[in-house]
């Protein structure tokens, strides 16, 4: 994993989302853009909802497939789904 | 205060140029109010024709935009007459030739509703009607979504826009926008064709050869034929149009989501609106139907379209 273990992440404010079959489309009013998902995505999505904040590897006890979970956490990031809630520590 | 005298565009067509040149007119072309100002004789003559239907007045308004149409500096003139297009005194095209005003006004007017009108949800689409509901029919420039509509014109629909689907952010319905259709290339043939076999008073403004988008010709389908613009209506269908070179038909649905994505994609001011985009995206989406439709020949799009209005 090339990911900070130690940092710890935050689902971006105010995330909308519609489900319809078995597409998500995710609405983040951060930057306003919409993002269609599977909509297996949703239980990983209501989960880390409910944190305040979260590792990666919280992130990762969630899925099986490490290599899919990595993909799926920098999709995230990039789309600011997901952002950093402080700076890097220096681990 | 007093009302404004309203006068129909058609019964002043004479002194539209002088009323142009002077203080400007305030035009109605619902939902908008706009302010025109020109010293062009081409356009006057062409608003005198194409939009004969509309009123205006001389009393200043509260307009929505304020728009100029102004010749480029005296030595241009001498070389090669140009017009230039001001909305609230911003430029922002280039200057084109004299004898394209209209093409110039009805691509100034596309920019203002795309860059200014935010208390709609403005959608890249073409709107027609039929029973009282609308179908939105979104596509990218080039895509063949203005012949589509024309044809669909011409065989029993009626006009809400060929170039905005302008959506009521609290109850999703579309508002009429009629204004004469901007035909491309050999669509510009093929509409010829249609408008005399189906015996429609259509009209043809002259060909702008040689614009950015190729040669162009403004059509302005008969009164009878625009939707009622004080109203808006539901719309029941989303179609996504594709014109194919050889043979062959297709249509099949399109899921929910996909359309979204779609009608962002082609949305000019989602961004803009954020949630209330989303949310009123989200409702429109939940109840209209959502189809990708390849065709060559017309008529199998038309009576699939029907097909699924009825």
């Amino acid at each position: 994993m090339t990911m900070e273990k130690q940092q710890t992440y935050c689902l971006s404010e105010g995330i909308n989302w519609r489900i319809w079959q078995h597409e998500l489309v995710l609405f983040n009013p951060f930057d306003n853009c919409v993002h269609l998902v599977s909509s297996q995505w949703l239980r990983y999505f209501e989960r880390l909802a409910q944190e305040d904040a979260f590792a990666l590897d919280d992130f990762l006890d969630l899925l099986i497939d490490e290599s899919l979970a990595e993909q799926l956490w920098q999709q995230w990031l990039q789309a600011n789904i997901i952002r950093p809630t402080s700076t890097l520590s220096s681990g | 205060m007093t009302q404004a005298r309203m006068l129909l565009v058609k019964e002043h067509s004479n002194s539209l140029l002088q009323c142009l040149r002077q203080e400007g007119i305030y035009l109605y072309l619902p939902p908008f109010i706009i302010r025109l100002r020109s010293q062009s004789h081409d356009l006057a003559q062409y608003l005198s024709l194409f939009y004969k239907d509309l009123s205006f007045c001389l009393d200043s308004q509260v307009v929505h935009f304020d728009i100029e149409l102004k010749a480029e500096s005296w030595w241009r003139q001498w070389l090669s007459p140009q017009v230039r297009f001001y909305q609230s005194q911003q430029a922002p095209f280039l200057a084109m030739p004299r004898h394209h005003s209209a093409i110039l006004w009805e691509w100034g007017l596309n920019y203002c509703v795309a860059a200014k009108c935010h208390h709609y949800l403005t959608i890249h689409a073409a709107v027609v009607l039929k029973d009282g509901q609308a179908v939105v029919i979104p596509a990218p420039p080039g895509s063949g979504k203005s012949t589509l509509c024309a044809l669909l014109c011409c065989h029993g629909w009626q006009l809400l826009s060929d170039e905005f689907a302008l959506i009521d952010l609290d109850n999703q319905r579309v508002q009429a926008f009629p204004r004469p259709i901007s035909l491309k290339n050999s669509s510009i043939d093929v509409l010829k064709q249609v408008v005399a076999k189906q015996q429609i008073s259509a009209q043809f403004s002259a060909q702008f050869s040689g614009t950015s988008k190729g040669d162009i010709q403004l059509l302005a389908l008969p009164k009878a034929v625009h939707a009622d613009t004080r109203k808006t209506y539901p719309i029941k269908q989303i179609v996504y149009p594709h014109y194919l070179q050889q043979p062959g038909f297709n249509c099949r649905a399109l899921s929910k989501a996909q359309s979204l994505m779609q009608l962002v994609e082609n949305s000019f001011n989602f961004a803009l609106l954020g949630q209330a985009g989303f949310d009123c995206l989200t409702t429109l989406v939940d109840n209209a139907q959502h189809w990708v439709l390849d065709y060559h020949d017309f008529n199998e799009a038309l009576n699939q379209l029907e097909l699924q209005h009825g």
